[in-house]
């Protein structure tokens, strides 16, 4: 699509193949994202971020605030954009060689992208669950532990023992792996593995936690005990959840973004954005995955 | 036009066709599974055929009398043990006076029994003065008779036995003086000249010692280098030339290597020649591109997706590499690690050119002796024309074969612990 | 890649500490022909000394005099066996290295045969059957003032005496030593029983050694490799081809082979030893003195080489196939190494 070639004055024409019917003709008029992307006093605070894979464009200026303790939900189309900002927000994007991130991302007013800062301390804060369950081939316990330990966080083994029982219990798995916590983390099914995942990076004591696609892979009951349990966290993390199902985004967020190629077209309260989007690209998506 | 249907009971002539190629192909494969493995087997076996005498030898039991004056001299090794042991041949066959005759007679032991003796007075002086009934090792004609691989009916002047030791033999053999031991030497003895006292222990040793160096230099080197260049070094033109000149180096014949130890090793740093250490040294630049090969491909292999769990849990690029991927890719890298030892375990052709063609008779103790290694040791008694070096080299062969086994079945066991520890690769 | 050079190197010029000033084992090369004595030998004098088994590679008498006139250092060998005398050239590169005392030893005779399998008739031939069977280019027999293509294939051709096999002959290599006496001893005196070589000899030593030297390239002479008992081997395995190889290995292979008489004598231990058998030649050691006081056990070797026990009339060298010297060379040989000895 050689339409997103940076460096376009035009704002480019978004227009999308026939098996996304409505969508074609749609034209974005200006930058402006529509709703609220700016909160008073936000945790986050991503100002005209642009995101590049070598020459390739995959994410246009934008901005976005993350405030405290909320959910926020990423919908959007596949290759729209949502992992590749999720990444940006704890600089996972460093290991990908070709990729290069313009913009500013603040964490409490810190530039995370400042030369100065440290990704070791940042991913501590932010920490992330990945769409794929991928838990390391090791015990269920020294899965948990891993992080406490190459932190430092746990001064002793009961310590330890405690980080590991609290965040088990706060993933909502302890009382199905209580009894086997020294036997191998792959013998979990991957629900259970999807919320050691959860847990493991619960173990660090993160502010945020960032979410890809955490349910795609799972049934729907364990799917609905992960929702429960993002419901319980949000009271103690800010918590972003990229999401392919709306009816998730609709029950577990209090704020919904909506991607689209790249582009954040639309952010506000759940609620609003999924009775009554102003961007006509958002209704679209909406009611098409809803009809 | 309609369409007949297909009956479900009788196939169609199309479907057995259909399936008549399907059984000849089958066939084919079988027939060449089957041919190809019979080859190997029928080589197998008749290699193992030739070399059972080679684990048995036989020996004669002879009435020793340590006297006190043979050891007048305060050096034992200097008493004439030939003479103990032709002292108690003519014990058992009273009455050879010729020389000639005594030359045969005498014959009939291998030199090993004097050796023998002399090593058993040296470990237990006070022998000296006693009688002994000792089983002493027979000459190789005596030991071949025994196994039936010397022909008695070949006219007496082209016979390795005269008439005169056969009738001896014959008499031994009555009074149940000739035996055949298991060869407990051949086990334990470096080369000799003798077939029946060459043993296949000092080129073991010489061969382990040259791995030792070599997993010394090439493991540590290889996997270190092939972490580097896979998880660290930038992708850009200088390394993918590293990359290509090793992948260039793994195709390069290794008499080369030999020639360039010859060159660097041995004339310009006069490192000793012939010896493990060189030996090693060469071996492991051959194998060196093999490792980081294989342990680039082991790395590479490793599911990013817990490297990125690490990472995003805060562990440095380090640790996600040395607490995940390492461990992970672990039992890959030793893999290739042991099919390059095993290469250069059964390598000659460097070997070659650093004097290791040769006649070493002593253990080496360590890897500055000289020494031979296993290929080398074969290669040496295959071209041996004596009496007994046929069997001793497929004894050395299948020896040199039980290794590879054990090698090779320690690589299947790491394949399938790797297989194991990492259920979502994908 | 830099760096791997880099600690490549460090790690080498560390182990350089190995490259020593004492050597505990002798490094013996040269003549395949004296390999098996000298190992032999050698084996004795590590039950009986409690040394470190000398080091012997069989690596023929030409390359053997080339490595040990290379040098004098502990790198270099300490003794070279040769089937023949070192040649003026090799000493000059001697003396160019710093290779200045050398001595040499006889410790014996040899004598090379012509064996066949045991399944042929019995060859007896003369030197010049040999040269017109095996030489690359002979005198015409028709027009005996030019040299021609060696036209036989069959023994008969040559001599209507010897039975009608085809002419096939492994023998060694330009390298070894073996070759260079069967050149001198054989070959050159065989061509010298026609007037035009005769001649040529005289006139222009050089022509004469390419044209009694040279080996027809047919594939009725074939250079079997350094080693005598690979020649050993073939010729078990194909009983119409003949073998040229050192005496001591017939003796080892009576059983399937027999030699050839030449010039009517067979090679047996009395026509070797005073000379009759016309194919016979000294075997030698070059012994360097420098290295005798670096390297343990150098004298050790060379007086179990000359004792009785091994090079005595009925010594283990003699059964094994040597033929001994005369008592008066044996007598000089002590000698020698007692003057080391002293030293
Ligand atoms: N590692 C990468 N290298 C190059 N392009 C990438 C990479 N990761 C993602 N992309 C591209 O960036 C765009 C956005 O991808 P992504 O953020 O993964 O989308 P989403 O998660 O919304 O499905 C896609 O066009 C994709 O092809
Ligand atoms: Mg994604």
């Amino acid at each position: 699509m050689d339409n997103n070639t940076p460096g376009t004055s035009s704002f480019p024409t978004i227009s999308s193949a026939g098996d996304d019917p409505g969508l074609e003709m749609l034209q974005h008029n200006d930058r402006q994202t529509c709703g609220t992307p700016f909160l008073d006093d936000p945790l986050i605070s991503c100002r005209e971020i642009e995101v590049f894979y070598g020459e390739q464009c995959a994410l246009h200026k934008m901005s976005l605030d993350i405030g405290h303790r909320e959910v926020l939900a990423i919908i959007g189309p596949s290759g729209c954009g949502k992992s590749t900002f999720l990444r940006c927000l704890n600089r996972m994007n460093d290991s990908i060689e070709e990729c290069t991130v313009q913009g500013e991302i603040t964490l409490d007013g810190v530039n995370i992208y400042d030369k100065n800062v440290d990704v070791v301390p940042l991913r501590t804060r932010v920490g992330m669950v990945f769409q794929k369950p991928n838990p390391f081939p090791k015990s269920i316990y020294d899965n948990i532990a891993y992080g406490p330990r190459i932190h430092g966080l746990a001064a002793s083994r009961s310590e330890l023992d405690e980080i590991v029982t609290s965040s088990l219990q706060n993933a909502g798995l302890w009382d199905e792996v209580k009894d086997r916590l020294t036997s191998t983390a792959m013998a979990l099914s991957s629900g259970q593995q999807q919320r050691l995942c959860i847990a493991r990076t619960l173990a660090v004591e993160p502010e945020v936690i960032l979410m890809d696609e955490p349910c795609s892979g799972l049934d729907p009951i364990a799917t609905t005990k992960v929702e429960t349990l993002i419901n319980n966290l949000s009271e103690c993390y800010s918590i972003i959840l990229v999401t392919h199902a709306i009816e998730q985004a609709s029950r577990v967020s209090q704020r919904t973004a909506f991607f689209h190629q790249g582009f954040l077209v639309e952010v506000g309260p759940t609620a609003r954005i999924f009775t009554t989007p102003e961007s006509r690209l958002t209704e679209n998506y909406i009611t098409a995955r809803l009809t | 036009m309609e369409r007949e249907k297909m009956s479900l009971l009788t196939p169609s002539t199309a479907l057995r066709r259909r399936y008549l190629h399907d059984r000849l192909f089958l066939l084919a494969g079988r027939l060449a599974a089957i041919a190809s493995f019979s080859t190997i087997g029928l080589i197998f076996l008749a290699i193992l055929y030739t070399s059972l005498p080679a684990f048995t030898q036989s020996c004669i039991k002879l009435p020793i009398h340590f006297e006190e004056t043979a050891f007048s001299d305060e050096n034992l090794a200097l008493a004439d043990y030939d003479m103990l042991v032709a002292q108690a041949l003519a014990r058992i066959i009273p009455g050879v006076t010729d020389p000639g005759e005594k030359e045969d007679l005498m014959g009939m032991m291998s030199p090993g029994a004097a050796w023998r003796l002399q090593q058993m007075v040296g470990s237990n002086p006070k022998r000296i003065g006693t009688v002994e009934q000792l089983w002493l090792p027979a000459s190789a004609d005596i030991d071949m008779l025994r196994k039936g691989k010397l022909d008695r009916t070949t006219p007496e002047q082209r016979r390795r036995l005269s008439k005169r030791q056969l009738k001896w033999y014959d008499q031994l053999n009555a009074e149940g003086r000739i035996k055949r031991h298991f060869n407990r030497v051949f086990f334990t003895a470096p080369n000799s000249t003798e077939a029946e006292l060459a043993g296949i222990y000092g080129a073991v040793k010489g061969s382990l010692l040259t791995m030792f160096i070599t997993l010394v230099l090439s493991f540590p080197l290889g996997a270190g280098t092939a972490i580097y260049l896979q998880e660290f070094a930038p992708r850009n033109r200088l390394t993918t030339t590293i990359t290509v000149t090793i992948n260039n180096l793994a195709a390069v014949p290794p008499i080369l290597y030999g020639l360039l130890g010859l060159a660097v090793f041995i004339n310009f740093f006069h490192l000793p020649r012939a010896t493990p250490l060189v030996a090693g040294m060469v071996l492991s630049l051959m194998t060196f591109p093999s490792i980081i090969m294989a342990s680039r491909n082991a790395l590479a292999a490793v599911p990013r997706s817990v490297c990125d769990a690490a990472l995003a849990l805060g562990a440095s690029r380090m640790q996600s590499i040395t607490h995940h991927i390492l461990p992970a890719a672990m039992p890959g890298i030793l893999t290739g690690t042991l099919l390059g030892l095993a290469q250069a375990f059964g390598e000659c052709a460097p070997l070659l050119m650093l004097g290791m063609v040769a006649f070493v008779g002593n253990i080496p103790a360590g890897i500055t002796d000289p020494a031979t290694v296993l290929p080398m040791q074969i290669y040496l008694w295959a071209d041996n024309s004596g009496q007994g070096f046929p069997e001793k080299t497929a004894a050395a062969i299948v020896i040199m074969m039980l290794f590879l086994v054990i090698v090779n079945t320690m690589v299947l066991w790491l394949r399938r612990k790797f297989e194991n520890s990492h259920p979502h690769t994908s | 890649m830099k760096n791997f050079i880099l600690f490549l190197a460090l790690l080498v010029s560390a182990t350089s500490c190995f490259a020593q000033s004492q050597r505990r084992n002798i490094s013996i090369v040269g003549s395949s022909t004296v390999y098996p004595f000298a190992a032999l030998v050698g084996e004795y004098f590590t039950r009986t000394t409690g040394n470190l088994s000398p080091h012997i590679e069989s690596t023929g008498s030409g390359s053997g005099f080339k490595r040990f006139c290379a040098g004098s250092g502990l790198q270099y060998p300490d003794i070279t066996n040769a089937s023949r005398l070192m040649t003026s050239e090799e000493r000059a590169t001697c003396l160019a290295n710093g290779v200045t005392q050398i001595i040499r030893m006889k410790i014996g005779r040899d004598g090379i045969v012509l064996a066949t399998s045991r399944a042929m008739p019995k060859l007896n031939l003369t030197l010049q059957d040999i040269y017109l069977a095996l030489a690359m280019q002979i005198p015409d027999p028709e027009k005996p003032q030019r040299l021609i293509a060696n036209p036989y294939s069959r023994w008969q051709q040559i001599n209507s005496a010897l039975p009608n096999v085809a002419i096939h002959v492994y023998g060694p290599p330009p390298t070894s030593g073996t070759r260079d006496a069967f050149d001198s001893l054989v070959m050159e005196k065989g061509a010298t029983t026609f007037p035009l070589l005769r001649k040529m000899k005289k006139e222009n030593p050089a022509a004469f050694k390419q044209a009694a030297n040279r080996m027809r390239e047919d594939g009725r002479w074939i250079d079997a490799g350094e080693n005598d008992s690979i020649i050993v081997q073939k010729l078990k395995t194909n009983p119409n081809a003949c073998g040229i190889f050192g005496f001591s290995f017939l003796k080892q292979n009576e059983e399937n082979l027999q030699a050839a008489a030449l010039n009517g004598y067979f090679p047996d231990s009395a026509n070797i030893a005073d000379g009759k058998y016309p194919a016979s030649r000294s075997l030698f050691l070059y012994v360097k003195k420098q290295n005798s006081s670096m390297v343990s056990g150098l004298p050790a070797y060379l007086k179990e080489f000359i004792s009785q026990r091994a090079s005595g009339n009925r010594g283990y060298l003699v059964r094994r196939g040597m033929i001994p010297i005369p008592d008066r060379e044996q007598r000089r040989n002590s000698e020698i190494v007692k003057s080391m000895q002293s030293k």
